[in-house]
């Protein structure tokens, strides 16, 4: 598998023997709504299984933390911050808060995550699409729904990091991608921060008119959120209490920071189309 | 002069001539359709400045940047136009209140702007009634306004009132506004009379004079007053001369202000400054916004000025060109790239795409359609008598014209219109125009692009005129290379100029006008000069 990718970042490989080659346009989509995936009472979690292991509580795997299951039945999704939001409901950190953060940051043009897809032959089956996460910058129009209207033409924002996956595919009508990395900004208790959400995992999905779903999942590093904590003001003891509850939460590895010092993620969003100025 | 018949399908085959030289030198037009044709000259009309022209005369006179209310007497559209509304309206007593207070109001402001005020005062009164200063802002003021020499009765009037109301008032200013707001409110200022005069040159024939030529040319060419050197032109007398006309209807055209003059008459003959008063339901058209009205009216206005001044090309391309001028809310709401990040800029439309010229813009696609819906009605119907100058009869009274309303059996436009057809006393007009419409049902009652309707496929194909087409932008073409598109151009032009479309007796002049159009490649700054500088808007009729 890790050989498949490493080809596809030098020559992807089609599938078919051939190397991946298109001459079609990149695609640009921009986020226009995005929330957290709460798991139900059920065990079921849309997500994406971020580590590769299907664990168990207590387990050898996922550093001894139950996976969930997709709605479509598929094991080992990574997604337990969706159990520390009984924890955050009990604080000012309620997800409405968080997500109407999120929400406000881009109907303001201040947070326009972008998703550029390039190669894109197909949108029913194209094993080798390349993706660029960044961000926009641009005044933003909303339509008078509210939302973001699609078709606008936007900036890259040069000051936003940029991950580029190369080992993307469509399967059924369905983008997904792993290796991706951004910044999201939201509010927990009292503190304003962006969360670092590292060794994600995208998909995304057309819906007709110039519309898009999708999901990103990843981890975020556990020590990034306790320092917030603790620096940021903060009720010192809510802060001990996210300490203790992070320490018992952390379900991935962080690439910087070691075994299971990472709370794996996931963020429902959609998307519109979008272009980039020519010049 | 007896004109040279000349075939009109030699037309073609001249042109075809011309092309095959790489560099042709063009044949005059009258080498193709010979010298102009007798006429019957029309009876003078009186037109009211339009609104756009009182707000440009005024700027004219006074400078740019006064507030000048919206309300005034509004434009009544006749004959589809403005220009012709003009010429038959009146002033109701409403709107004699409102242009006399709109006038108090320019005064006021006017003079109470130091530099606005210094311009036209140049002499320092020496009391609270001082006729010669006042006599010296009227005697200069006054012909500019009225756009002809004032008669010494008339300047004296003005002169008095000045003084009566310093007098009065016990201010110099105060008696100076009461003249100023006379001039503006005069019926020499608000109408533009035209009686003509005995032609010397063609005995038992009229003219229009010289002051009233300028005023013709400058309000026809550049929707605003004439300036110096036409007044300069008309007093000398120049302007009564072939060559003077020429001269200065070249001059014209080649001043920036032609360009609003041409937008005038874009905005005029395709109705665009309904485009103020677009609504669309906001539930249903989410890219509704306060200024997408004024957007579209822009982009159509760009491209017209760019196909007539900037490439001085075929009129015709208006309709088919991707050629055009966008924003980010009109480029957002036609899902392409903005080519600018502030206002308007020049850009291609895609080659795959559907949307082509003016058929295919906001301007003509969202104006035509209802709050809520399409129109394939009101589309067809601006396609017929706008672009094609086919009349339509109006419906009979109390006859329901309404497409039914969307149901399981008749999810798409074209299936509601079948339905609405199968009364007979419906089809009998609508089938004249829906079919056309259903020609640009691709694009949603915003001008948004889309390809089914309730989850089913759009069918936008159809017949104009027996010429099939499969597509809005097909549809655009047949449009534009109908026998009748060009020629309406024309006959629109010839009415916005003349202020009354052609009457009896004009129509060979009005065809001869459309055959240099022709011959010239359709160019319309071409076909400006042509009836600027023809016979028929020289000679007044006989008034009635």
């Amino acid at each position: 598998m890790s050989w498949l990718l490493l080809a596809c970042a030098e020559a992807p490989d089609t599938g078919d023997g051939g190397t991946c080659s298109s001459s079609a346009d990149s695609e640009l989509v921009v986020v226009r709504t995005i929330e957290l995936v709460i798991a139900d009472d059920a065990g079921l979690s849309e997500g994406f299984n971020l580590d590769g292991a299907v664990s168990t509580s207590g387990g050898s795997s996922g550093c001894g933390i139950g996976d969930y299951v997709s709605p479509g039945g598929v094991e080992g999704i990574d997604n337990n911050f969706s159990r520390l939001v009984p924890t955050l409901e009990t604080t000012e950190a309620k997800v409405e808060t968080i997500e109407g953060l999120i929400q406000s940051a881009i109907d303001s043009g201040e947070l326009l995550i972008s998703f550029e897809l390039g190669g894109v032959d197909s949108w029913e089956n194209d094993e080798c699409v390349s993706l660029s996460v960044g961000q926009a910058t641009g005044d933003a129009m909303l339509g008078t729904d509210g939302l973001l209207l699609d078709g606008q033409t936007f900036d890259p924002d040069p000051g936003a990091p940029v991950t580029e996956a190369d080992d993307g595919r469509i399967s059924d009508g369905t983008f997904t991608t792993t290796g991706v990395a951004t910044d999201i900004p939201a509010q927990i208790l009292n503190a304003y921060l962006t969360l670092p959400i590292r060794s994600g995992a995208v998909s995304i999905t057309p819906q007709g008119d110039d519309l898009y779903a999708g999901f990103l999942g990843g981890g975020v590093p556990t020590s990034y959120l306790q320092s917030v904590a603790e620096t940021e003001n903060v009720d010192p003891v809510v802060a001990e209490l996210l300490g203790t509850v992070l320490s018992y939460n952390a379900d991935l590895d962080d690439p910087d920071e070691g075994e299971c010092k990472a709370l794996s993620m996931t963020l429902a969003f959609d998307a519109v189309g979008a272009y980039w100025y020519a010049d | 002069m007896t004109p040279v018949a000349v075939p009109y399908s030699a037309v073609p085959l001249a042109l075809l001539l011309l092309a095959c030289d790489p560099a042709p030198d063009r044949a005059a037009p009258e080498a193709v359709r010979g010298e102009a044709p007798a006429f019957t000259a029309q009876p003078p009309v009186l037109r009211r400045l339009t609104y756009a022209q009182y707000q440009s005369t005024v700027a004219a006179l006074f400078g740019e940047g006064l507030v000048i209310p919206a309300e005034l007497e509004p434009d009544t559209r006749v004959s589809g136009l403005y220009a012709v509304g003009a010429s038959v309206t009146s002033i109701s007593s409403l709107g004699v209140e409102r242009y006399e207070a709109d006038a108090f109001d320019i005064a006021e402001q006017v003079l109470a702007d130091e530099s606005r005020r210094s311009a036209l005062v140049p002499c320092t009164p020496a009391s609270t009634i001082d006729s010669d200063c006042a006599r010296a802002v009227l005697a200069d003021l006054g012909p500019r306004a009225w756009r002809r020499p004032l008669e010494s009765d008339e300047l004296d009037r003005l002169v008095g009132i000045a003084d009566t109301a310093a007098a009065t008032l016990d201010d110099f200013d105060q008696g100076l506004a009461y003249a100023l707001a006379a001039l503006l409110q005069s019926p020499h200022f608000l109408f533009r009379p035209e009686p003509g005069e005995d032609d010397p040159e063609r005995p038992g024939e009229r003219r229009y004079t010289a002051y009233e030529m300028a005023s013709r040319l400058s309000y026809f060419l550049w929707n605003t007053m004439p300036d110096a050197e036409l007044f300069a032109a008309a007093a000398d007398g120049s302007l009564l001369t072939t060559e003077g006309l020429a001269a200065q209807v070249d001059r014209l055209l080649a001043d920036e202000r032609a360009r609003e003059g041409m937008a005038a008459f874009i905005t005029d003959t395709w109705m665009l400054s309904d485009l103020d008063d677009l609504t669309k339901d906001p539930a249903i058209y989410t890219y509704m916004s306060d200024g997408l009205g004024a957007s579209a009216r822009q982009q159509t206005l760009l491209d017209a000025e760019a196909i007539v001044f900037d490439d001085d090309g075929d009129f015709r391309s208006i309709l088919t060109t991707r050629a055009t001028h966008l924003d980010r809310t009109l480029a957002a709401l036609y899902d392409v790239p903005a080519p600018a990040r502030e206002g308007f800029g020049a850009t291609t439309l895609p080659e795959s795409g559907g949307r082509r010229g003016l058929l295919g813009q906001v301007s003509f696609l969202a104006l035509q359609s209802h709050a809520t819906s399409t129109s394939v009605t009101r589309r067809g119907i601006f396609v017929r008598e706008v672009l094609l100058c086919q009349a339509l009869p109006s419906p009979p009274a109390g006859l329901n014209t309404s497409i039914p309303e969307t149901t399981e059996e008749t999810p798409t436009m074209r299936d509601r219109v079948a339905q609405h057809l199968e009364d007979p006393s419906c089809a009998a007009c609508h089938n004249y125009m829906d079919p056309i419409g259903l020609g640009f049902e691709n694009f949603d009652g915003i001008g948004r692009w889309r390809t089914t309707e309730n989850e089913v496929e759009i069918d936008a194909s159809g017949d104009l005129d027996g010429v099939d087409f499969d597509d809005a932008w097909a549809l655009s073409a047949a449009i534009a290379d109908h026998s009748a598109f060009a020629p309406c151009v024309n006959k629109t032009l010839y009415a916005y100029a003349q202020g009354r479309v052609g009457g009896e007796g004009e129509d060979d002049i009005v065809d001869w006008h459309a055959e240099g159009f022709a011959v010239e490649d359709y160019r319309l700054k071409f076909l400006l000069r042509d009836i600027a500088t023809g016979q028929a808007f020289r000679t007044a009729g006989v008034a009635e």
